[in-house]
Protein backbone atom coordinates (compact mmCIF):
# COMPACT_ATOMS: atom_id res chain seq x y z
CA UNK A 1 0.00 0.00 0.00
CA UNK A 2 1.05 3.53 -0.80
CA UNK A 3 2.48 5.12 2.11
CA UNK A 4 3.78 8.64 2.71
CA UNK A 5 7.59 8.37 3.75
CA UNK A 6 7.74 12.26 4.65
CA UNK A 7 7.40 16.08 2.74
CA UNK A 8 10.55 17.53 1.53
CA UNK A 9 11.17 20.19 -0.58
CA UNK A 10 12.22 20.45 -4.21
CA UNK A 11 13.89 23.25 -6.07
CA UNK A 12 11.71 24.95 -9.02
CA UNK A 13 14.65 26.20 -11.06
CA UNK A 14 12.36 28.37 -13.05
CA UNK A 15 10.82 30.23 -10.28
CA UNK A 16 14.20 29.90 -7.70
CA UNK A 17 11.04 29.13 -4.96
CA UNK A 18 10.93 25.88 -3.23
CA UNK A 19 8.04 23.82 -3.14
CA UNK A 20 6.80 21.02 -0.99
CA UNK A 21 6.89 17.78 -2.49
CA UNK A 22 6.18 14.34 -1.05
CA UNK A 23 8.14 11.23 -0.83
CA UNK A 24 5.75 8.07 -1.20
CA UNK A 25 6.92 4.41 -0.78
CA UNK A 26 5.18 1.88 -3.12
CA UNK A 27 4.02 3.33 -6.75
CA UNK A 28 0.16 3.59 -7.15
CA UNK A 29 -2.04 3.95 -9.93
CA UNK A 30 -1.61 7.80 -10.34
CA UNK A 31 2.10 7.46 -10.14
CA UNK A 32 1.88 5.35 -13.20
CA UNK A 33 -1.00 7.09 -14.97
CA UNK A 34 1.40 9.95 -14.67
CA UNK A 35 4.07 8.35 -16.44
CA UNK A 36 1.50 7.54 -19.25
CA UNK A 37 0.15 10.25 -19.75
CA UNK A 38 2.80 13.22 -18.79
CA UNK A 39 6.52 11.26 -18.89
CA UNK A 40 5.87 9.14 -21.57
CA UNK A 41 4.32 11.98 -24.35
CA UNK A 42 6.82 14.52 -23.03
CA UNK A 43 9.71 12.11 -24.03
CA UNK A 44 8.30 10.53 -26.80
CA UNK A 45 7.49 13.85 -28.82
CA UNK A 46 11.40 15.04 -27.81
CA UNK A 47 12.95 11.65 -29.43
CA UNK A 48 10.76 12.33 -32.61
CA UNK A 49 13.09 15.41 -33.26
CA UNK A 50 16.49 12.59 -32.85
CA UNK A 51 17.89 10.44 -34.74
CA UNK A 52 21.51 9.33 -33.18
CA UNK A 53 21.87 7.89 -29.71
CA UNK A 54 24.73 10.92 -29.28
CA UNK A 55 21.72 13.10 -29.65
CA UNK A 56 19.85 10.58 -27.10
CA UNK A 57 22.53 10.68 -24.83
CA UNK A 58 22.37 14.88 -24.86
CA UNK A 59 18.93 14.87 -24.59
CA UNK A 60 19.08 13.20 -21.13
CA UNK A 61 16.72 10.23 -22.93
CA UNK A 62 19.25 6.91 -22.59
CA UNK A 63 15.86 5.89 -20.30
CA UNK A 64 13.20 6.72 -23.07
CA UNK A 65 12.77 2.75 -23.77
CA UNK A 66 12.30 1.97 -19.47
CA UNK A 67 8.50 1.08 -19.17
CA UNK A 68 7.82 2.14 -15.54
CA UNK A 69 4.66 0.85 -15.61
CA UNK A 70 5.41 -3.23 -16.96
CA UNK A 71 7.95 -2.66 -14.23
CA UNK A 72 5.22 -2.20 -12.07
CA UNK A 73 3.50 -4.92 -13.08
CA UNK A 74 6.06 -7.09 -12.78
CA UNK A 75 7.06 -6.45 -9.43
CA UNK A 76 3.91 -6.23 -8.18
CA UNK A 77 3.60 -8.27 -4.70
CA UNK A 78 7.07 -9.46 -5.13
CA UNK A 79 8.55 -9.02 -1.41
CA UNK A 80 12.15 -8.73 -3.32
CA UNK A 81 11.37 -5.35 -4.82
CA UNK A 82 10.35 -1.79 -3.58
CA UNK A 83 9.46 1.35 -5.27
CA UNK A 84 9.21 5.02 -4.23
CA UNK A 85 7.79 7.85 -5.83
CA UNK A 86 8.06 11.65 -5.80
CA UNK A 87 5.25 14.29 -6.29
CA UNK A 88 5.32 17.59 -6.93
CA UNK A 89 2.94 20.27 -8.12
CA UNK A 90 0.09 17.31 -8.73
CA UNK A 91 2.65 15.55 -10.81
CA UNK A 92 4.84 12.30 -10.21
CA UNK A 93 8.28 14.21 -10.89
CA UNK A 94 10.48 11.31 -9.86
CA UNK A 95 10.13 7.49 -9.60
CA UNK A 96 12.74 4.80 -8.37
CA UNK A 97 12.97 0.47 -7.96
CA UNK A 98 14.92 -0.94 -5.84
CA UNK A 99 15.63 -4.88 -5.44
CA UNK A 100 16.23 -5.86 -1.75
CA UNK A 101 17.87 -9.67 -2.59
CA UNK A 102 20.82 -8.13 -3.85
CA UNK A 103 24.60 -8.43 -2.62
CA UNK A 104 27.67 -6.12 -2.68
CA UNK A 105 30.55 -6.45 -5.35
CA UNK A 106 33.06 -3.90 -3.58
CA UNK A 107 35.94 -5.96 -1.79
CA UNK A 108 35.25 -4.05 1.86
CA UNK A 109 31.72 -5.43 2.04
CA UNK A 110 31.31 -8.17 -1.02
CA UNK A 111 28.63 -10.61 -0.24
CA UNK A 112 27.07 -8.40 2.64
CA UNK A 113 23.16 -7.01 1.54
CA UNK A 114 22.84 -4.04 -0.33
CA UNK A 115 19.62 -2.31 -1.37
CA UNK A 116 20.15 -2.15 -5.40
CA UNK A 117 18.53 0.71 -7.10
CA UNK A 118 17.21 -0.70 -10.20
CA UNK A 119 16.15 2.10 -11.79
CA UNK A 120 16.00 5.60 -10.56
CA UNK A 121 15.06 8.78 -12.78
CA UNK A 122 13.55 12.30 -12.78
CA UNK A 123 10.87 13.70 -14.71
CA UNK A 124 12.12 14.36 -17.69
CA UNK A 125 10.90 17.91 -17.44
CA UNK A 126 13.31 18.31 -14.92
CA UNK A 127 16.78 17.30 -17.07
CA UNK A 128 18.79 19.74 -18.61
CA UNK A 129 19.68 17.78 -21.74
CA UNK A 130 15.97 17.45 -22.15
CA UNK A 131 14.96 20.99 -22.09
CA UNK A 132 16.90 24.37 -22.01
CA UNK A 133 14.52 25.23 -18.76
CA UNK A 134 14.57 22.07 -16.49
CA UNK A 135 11.72 22.61 -13.78
CA UNK A 136 12.75 20.91 -10.43
CA UNK A 137 15.88 19.79 -9.00
CA UNK A 138 16.77 17.43 -6.03
CA UNK A 139 14.42 14.67 -6.81
CA UNK A 140 18.08 12.58 -7.05
CA UNK A 141 19.24 13.52 -4.15
CA UNK A 142 15.69 12.75 -2.59
CA UNK A 143 15.18 9.36 -4.20
CA UNK A 144 19.22 8.74 -3.29
CA UNK A 145 18.25 9.40 0.32
CA UNK A 146 14.88 6.91 0.30
CA UNK A 147 17.21 4.26 -0.89
CA UNK A 148 19.39 4.40 1.80
CA UNK A 149 17.06 5.01 4.22
CA UNK A 150 15.40 1.72 3.00
CA UNK A 151 18.75 -0.08 3.54
CA UNK A 152 18.75 0.97 7.44
CA UNK A 153 15.29 0.25 7.94
CA UNK A 154 15.92 -3.70 6.32
CA UNK A 155 19.13 -3.98 8.83
CA UNK A 156 21.48 -3.18 5.76
CA UNK A 157 22.84 -0.87 7.03
CA UNK A 158 23.08 2.09 4.59
CA UNK A 159 24.65 -0.13 1.57
CA UNK A 160 23.21 0.71 -1.82
CA UNK A 161 24.19 -0.27 -5.06
CA UNK A 162 23.18 1.08 -8.94
CA UNK A 163 24.49 1.54 -12.59
CA UNK A 164 24.64 4.63 -13.06
CA UNK A 165 23.89 5.94 -16.65
CA UNK A 166 26.71 7.99 -18.07
CA UNK A 167 25.23 11.34 -17.27
CA UNK A 168 24.90 10.95 -13.95
CA UNK A 169 28.51 9.32 -12.97
CA UNK A 170 29.78 12.54 -11.72
CA UNK A 171 26.71 12.77 -9.51
CA UNK A 172 27.35 9.16 -7.85
CA UNK A 173 31.31 8.99 -8.01
CA UNK A 174 31.85 12.78 -6.50
CA UNK A 175 28.71 14.08 -5.17
CA UNK A 176 27.30 11.06 -3.45
CA UNK A 177 31.27 9.54 -2.68
CA UNK A 178 30.16 6.24 -3.87
CA UNK A 179 32.63 4.29 -5.02
CA UNK A 180 33.10 3.31 -8.70
CA UNK A 181 33.38 -0.45 -9.55
CA UNK A 182 34.15 0.10 -13.25
CA UNK A 183 31.99 -0.93 -15.90
CA UNK A 184 29.91 -3.93 -15.36
CA UNK A 185 30.87 -6.22 -17.59
CA UNK A 186 27.76 -8.33 -17.41
CA UNK A 187 26.29 -6.10 -19.34
CA UNK A 188 27.11 -5.55 -22.89
CA UNK A 189 27.56 -4.39 -24.76
CA UNK A 190 27.04 -0.58 -23.46
CA UNK A 191 27.83 -1.88 -20.18
CA UNK A 192 27.36 0.97 -17.49
CA UNK A 193 29.77 1.72 -14.14
CA UNK A 194 28.31 0.25 -11.18
CA UNK A 195 28.65 2.07 -7.82
CA UNK A 196 28.16 0.55 -4.21
CA UNK A 197 27.90 2.95 -0.74
CA UNK A 198 29.07 0.78 2.17
CA UNK A 199 28.21 1.76 5.34
CA UNK A 200 30.95 4.47 6.28
CA UNK A 201 30.03 6.19 2.71
CA UNK A 202 25.94 6.06 4.01
CA UNK A 203 27.29 7.85 7.36
CA UNK A 204 29.20 10.79 5.71
CA UNK A 205 26.26 11.10 2.85
CA UNK A 206 23.48 11.58 5.41
CA UNK A 207 25.76 13.88 7.78
CA UNK A 208 25.30 17.31 8.75
CA UNK B 1 10.01 3.46 7.13
CA UNK B 2 11.73 6.66 8.85
CA UNK B 3 13.90 8.95 6.86
CA UNK B 4 17.11 9.58 7.75
CA UNK B 5 17.84 12.90 7.53
CA UNK B 6 15.41 16.30 8.18
CA UNK B 7 13.51 18.49 5.63
CA UNK B 8 16.19 21.34 6.28
CA UNK B 9 18.66 18.76 5.71
CA UNK B 10 17.66 17.97 2.11
CA UNK B 11 16.92 21.29 1.44
CA UNK B 12 19.86 22.48 2.32
CA UNK B 13 21.97 19.75 0.26
CA UNK B 14 19.67 20.26 -3.10
CA UNK B 15 20.66 24.32 -2.54
CA UNK B 16 24.47 23.42 -2.94
CA UNK B 17 24.21 20.11 -5.02
CA UNK B 18 25.54 20.45 -8.13
CA UNK B 19 22.95 20.57 -10.93
CA UNK B 20 23.51 17.38 -13.04
CA UNK B 21 21.67 14.38 -13.69
CA UNK B 22 20.89 11.70 -11.51
CA UNK B 23 19.39 8.63 -13.61
CA UNK B 24 20.52 4.85 -12.66
CA UNK B 25 19.17 1.93 -14.13
CA UNK B 26 19.80 -1.38 -16.78
CA UNK B 27 21.83 -0.65 -20.29
CA UNK B 28 19.37 -0.27 -23.45
CA UNK B 29 21.49 -3.43 -25.03
CA UNK B 30 19.83 -5.26 -21.80
CA UNK B 31 16.20 -4.51 -23.01
CA UNK B 32 16.84 -5.02 -26.50
CA UNK B 33 18.35 -8.59 -25.96
CA UNK B 34 14.99 -9.44 -24.52
CA UNK B 35 12.41 -7.83 -26.21
CA UNK B 36 10.91 -5.23 -24.05
CA UNK B 37 11.87 -1.92 -26.50
CA UNK B 38 8.86 0.30 -26.34
CA UNK B 39 9.75 2.48 -29.20
CA UNK B 40 8.51 6.01 -29.67
CA UNK B 41 5.31 6.04 -30.59
CA UNK B 42 4.38 6.47 -34.17
CA UNK B 43 1.88 9.00 -35.63
CA UNK B 44 -1.34 6.49 -37.52
CA UNK B 45 0.02 7.62 -40.44
CA UNK B 46 3.38 5.97 -40.21
CA UNK B 47 1.44 2.68 -39.26
CA UNK B 48 -1.13 2.36 -42.27
CA UNK B 49 2.06 1.74 -44.56
CA UNK B 50 3.74 -0.84 -42.10
CA UNK B 51 1.58 -4.13 -43.07
CA UNK B 52 3.13 -6.51 -40.88
CA UNK B 53 2.04 -4.33 -37.73
CA UNK B 54 -1.54 -4.00 -39.42
CA UNK B 55 -1.81 -7.44 -39.78
CA UNK B 56 -0.24 -8.82 -36.06
CA UNK B 57 -2.66 -6.84 -34.38
CA UNK B 58 -5.70 -7.68 -36.01
CA UNK B 59 -4.50 -11.03 -35.10
CA UNK B 60 -3.82 -9.93 -31.30
CA UNK B 61 -7.61 -8.22 -31.61
CA UNK B 62 -9.00 -11.44 -33.06
CA UNK B 63 -7.01 -13.23 -29.82
CA UNK B 64 -8.69 -11.22 -27.14
CA UNK B 65 -11.73 -11.10 -28.58
CA UNK B 66 -12.25 -14.68 -29.37
CA UNK B 67 -10.76 -15.30 -25.15
CA UNK B 68 -13.37 -13.10 -23.97
CA UNK B 69 -16.12 -14.56 -26.11
CA UNK B 70 -14.61 -18.09 -24.41
CA UNK B 71 -14.72 -16.79 -21.06
CA UNK B 72 -18.04 -15.47 -21.55
CA UNK B 73 -17.15 -11.89 -21.04
CA UNK B 74 -18.28 -8.70 -22.15
CA UNK B 75 -16.22 -5.48 -22.79
CA UNK B 76 -17.68 -4.03 -19.77
CA UNK B 77 -16.52 -7.23 -17.87
CA UNK B 78 -13.59 -7.51 -19.33
CA UNK B 79 -12.30 -4.14 -18.34
CA UNK B 80 -13.65 -4.07 -15.30
CA UNK B 81 -11.80 -7.31 -14.21
CA UNK B 82 -8.55 -5.86 -15.57
CA UNK B 83 -8.46 -2.40 -14.85
CA UNK B 84 -8.22 -1.17 -18.27
CA UNK B 85 -10.27 1.46 -19.95
CA UNK B 86 -13.57 0.01 -21.88
CA UNK B 87 -12.58 2.00 -24.71
CA UNK B 88 -9.35 0.80 -25.11
CA UNK B 89 -10.41 -2.85 -24.85
CA UNK B 90 -12.80 -2.11 -27.98
CA UNK B 91 -9.74 -0.30 -29.81
CA UNK B 92 -7.04 -3.34 -29.28
CA UNK B 93 -10.08 -5.66 -30.31
CA UNK B 94 -10.89 -3.67 -33.52
CA UNK B 95 -8.66 -1.03 -34.61
CA UNK B 96 -5.55 -2.36 -35.89
CA UNK B 97 -4.28 1.35 -36.12
CA UNK B 98 -4.49 1.47 -31.85
CA UNK B 99 -1.87 1.54 -30.68
CA UNK B 100 -2.18 -0.74 -27.30
CA UNK B 101 -0.61 0.77 -23.87
CA UNK B 102 2.17 -1.46 -22.11
CA UNK B 103 0.68 -1.57 -19.11
CA UNK B 104 -2.77 -2.69 -20.87
CA UNK B 105 -1.13 -5.51 -22.70
CA UNK B 106 0.23 -6.56 -19.31
CA UNK B 107 -3.17 -6.23 -17.32
CA UNK B 108 -4.55 -8.18 -19.91
CA UNK B 109 -1.75 -10.78 -20.42
CA UNK B 110 -1.50 -11.81 -16.32
CA UNK B 111 -5.51 -12.08 -16.99
CA UNK B 112 -5.38 -14.08 -19.87
CA UNK B 113 -2.56 -15.95 -18.63
CA UNK B 114 -0.42 -15.03 -21.64
CA UNK B 115 2.86 -14.43 -21.93
CA UNK B 116 3.57 -10.67 -22.49
CA UNK B 117 6.62 -10.54 -24.59
CA UNK B 118 4.30 -12.34 -27.58
CA UNK B 119 1.44 -9.40 -26.75
CA UNK B 120 3.96 -6.48 -27.11
CA UNK B 121 5.31 -8.55 -30.25
CA UNK B 122 1.30 -8.83 -31.40
CA UNK B 123 1.04 -4.96 -30.52
CA UNK B 124 3.95 -4.15 -32.81
CA UNK B 125 6.00 -1.94 -29.79
CA UNK B 126 8.97 -4.59 -30.02
CA UNK B 127 11.78 -4.10 -32.98
CA UNK B 128 11.87 -8.08 -33.30
CA UNK B 129 8.86 -9.96 -34.04
CA UNK B 130 9.55 -13.96 -33.50
CA UNK B 131 8.64 -15.15 -37.10
CA UNK B 132 6.88 -18.59 -35.99
CA UNK B 133 4.80 -16.18 -33.71
CA UNK B 134 4.07 -13.80 -36.43
CA UNK B 135 3.01 -16.99 -39.57
CA UNK B 136 0.77 -18.70 -36.59
CA UNK B 137 -0.72 -15.72 -35.41
CA UNK B 138 -1.83 -14.81 -39.04
CA UNK B 139 -2.86 -18.07 -39.67
CA UNK B 140 -4.80 -17.85 -36.64
CA UNK B 141 -6.62 -14.77 -37.48
CA UNK B 142 -7.84 -15.86 -40.74
CA UNK B 143 -9.57 -18.62 -39.55
CA UNK B 144 -12.06 -16.63 -37.22
CA UNK B 145 -15.12 -15.10 -37.56
CA UNK B 146 -16.70 -11.86 -36.45
CA UNK B 147 -19.32 -13.97 -34.38
CA UNK B 148 -19.86 -13.47 -30.42
CA UNK B 149 -20.05 -17.17 -30.14
CA UNK B 150 -17.41 -19.58 -30.99
CA UNK B 151 -17.40 -22.59 -33.01
CA UNK B 152 -16.20 -25.48 -32.40
CA UNK B 153 -13.30 -25.07 -35.27
CA UNK B 154 -12.64 -21.46 -33.84
CA UNK B 155 -12.16 -22.65 -30.27
CA UNK B 156 -9.71 -25.61 -31.58
CA UNK B 157 -7.84 -22.72 -33.32
CA UNK B 158 -7.65 -20.37 -30.44
CA UNK B 159 -6.39 -23.25 -27.88
CA UNK B 160 -4.34 -23.92 -30.07
CA UNK B 161 -2.62 -20.71 -30.80
CA UNK B 162 -2.66 -20.11 -26.86
CA UNK B 163 -0.98 -23.05 -26.45
CA UNK B 164 1.85 -22.68 -28.74
CA UNK B 165 2.14 -18.77 -27.11
CA UNK B 166 2.94 -20.43 -23.64
CA UNK B 167 5.11 -23.60 -25.29
CA UNK B 168 7.14 -21.02 -27.14
CA UNK B 169 7.31 -18.73 -23.79
CA UNK B 170 8.93 -21.53 -21.72
CA UNK B 171 10.78 -22.60 -24.84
Amino acid sequence: MKTLIGTVDLYNRQTTNYEPADLFQEIDEKNLDDFEEGWRPAINQRLAGLSSRDEVTAASLQDWHWDWSAKAEKRAGHLAYESFAVECAGMTQGLMFVKTTAFARLDAQRGLELVFAEYLATAPWNRHGFTATPTYKGVGRVLLVAAISFSVDLGFKGRIGLHSLPQSESWYATTCGMTDLGVDLAVPPQGLRYFEMTEAQAQTFISP
Amino acid sequence: MKLLVSREWLRNKIATDPDVETQAGTALAVLEGIGVIVPPDRPASADIGDEKVIRLRVALGTLLRQLRHRDGLSVVELAARTAIREDEVRSIERDPHHIPRPRTLHQLATHFKLPVRYLMQMSGATRTVDKVLYNEAIRFAARSDDMSVLSDDEERALNAFVKLLAERADA
